[in-house]
């Protein structure tokens, strides 16, 4: 599907477009994501402006859960701020495969193609743009992947602030937050390392709930990074020692 | 709770170090590479954060349905136990929409029988 797309890239507006086409699948999960940002929002108080205006300043998901539970949880400032660092960390990995297809452009579109950098348009282009598209088209191709993302995120997000006003707390739907994550959480555990980093991650900062200022969720996390880390490092020195 | 300017502020924060993060490199070009240990944590990141995230607050959930053990054990709460089936669909079905909906569908009925 990709090889017909793709090979019509010769003008920006076909680039826009072809990029727009192979991002339009993950729309179903990012248009229902929206609304439930929307919606999670303004059940915990957020006005409907704040509640869009953080899909448009931070435009990424789970960092934007994260802040909405830790506000509502009354954590610290600077617990909020270092967990959604933690939690975007891995933009910078998609930073550093995309940078050799945008280093040319000008400054103000290499801080626009960040800006719009996504778990979706990254996975859905990274293979075009190292294989298909010309040099001189992929920011536009990009765009036209994120663009359409951005779009039916925000709108997703309004739509949900709208519903969600409406939405009587007995309902729960703050579950909603926790619940994504778990669906992220998930995937992410792979193997025994990745298990160790999520069991030490919990069990830590559930002993260590009493903490202030939240040092209870840093110390978990990075207490399960470490832990992972050292699991994987004792597990290949074992595989080593036996393949001698 | 924050007020709502202040919580303003920390979107605004938020979003600026988001956008650090991810123009990082497309920005810099080549200039810098990725220390070899922050490229090897980076993959424990979401089970490590996301764990510490949200499980305190599951299991310290304070009940608001009856269930008999809850007084013995009350970190077994309905959220904790819609939560775990939660994971079970996920771990099935990896979709994570059915995922959220089999999350609150089990928690309401938790909810409306107790």
């Amino acid at each position: 599907m990709s090889t017909l797309t793709t090979s019509s890239v010769v003008s920006p507006r076909s680039a826009l477009l072809a990029g727009a086409k192979v991002a339009a699948p993950t729309l179903l999960s990012i248009f229902p994501f929206g609304m439930i940002t929307g919606v999670a929002a303004v059940s915990v108080g957020f006005s409907e402006a704040l509640s869009v205006g953080m899909t448009v300043l931070i435009f990424a998901g789970a960092s934007q859960l994260a802040t909405i539970q830790l506000v509502t949880t009354g954590a610290t400032i600077a617990a909020i701020l270092l967990t959604a660092t933690m939690i975007n960390l891995r933009f910078m990995l998609y930073s550093a495969s995309l940078s050799p297809h945008f280093s040319t452009l000008p400054l103000y579109w290499k801080l626009l193609l960040g800006y719009s950098i996504t778990d979706p348009a990254f996975g859905m282009t990274i293979a075009d743009l190292n294989e298909r598209i010309p040099q001189q088209l992929k920011h536009w191709y990009f765009i036209g992947a994120s663009g359409i993302i951005w779009v039916a995120w925000v709108v997703g997000t309004i739509l949900g602030t709208i519903l969600g006003r409406g939405v009587p707390p007995e309902w729960s739907l703050d579950f909603a937050i926790p619940l994504n994550f778990l669906a992220v959480l998930v995937p992410s555990i792979r193997d025994r390392a990745t298990v160790t980093s999520a069991l030490v991650g919990a069990l830590v900062a559930i002993a260590a709930v009493r903490l202030p200022f939240n040092l209870g969720l840093i110390t978990g996390a990075l207490s399960g990074i470490a832990m992972g880390m050292l699991m994987e490092t004792l597990l290949k020195r074992k595989e080593r020692s036996h393949a001698e | 709770m924050l007020s709502e300017p202040l919580i303003w502020l920390v979107t605004a924060i938020v979003g600026l170090i988001t956008l650090t993060l991810r123009s990082s490199f497309i920005v810099l070009a080549g200039r810098i590479s990725m220390p070899d240990l922050l490229l090897r944590g980076l993959r424990f990141v979401p089970p490590a954060v996301l764990a510490a995230l949200i499980v305190p607050p599951l299991v310290f959930h304070a009940s608001v349905v009856n269930l008999p053990w809850v007084e013995a054990l009350p970190w077994l709460n309905e959220r904790t136990l819609a939560g775990t089936f939660a994971v079970l669909v996920m771990w099935r079905s990896r979709s994570v929409l059915l995922t959220i909906v089999a999350g609150m569908v089990s928690l309401w009925v938790l909810q409306w029988l107790l």
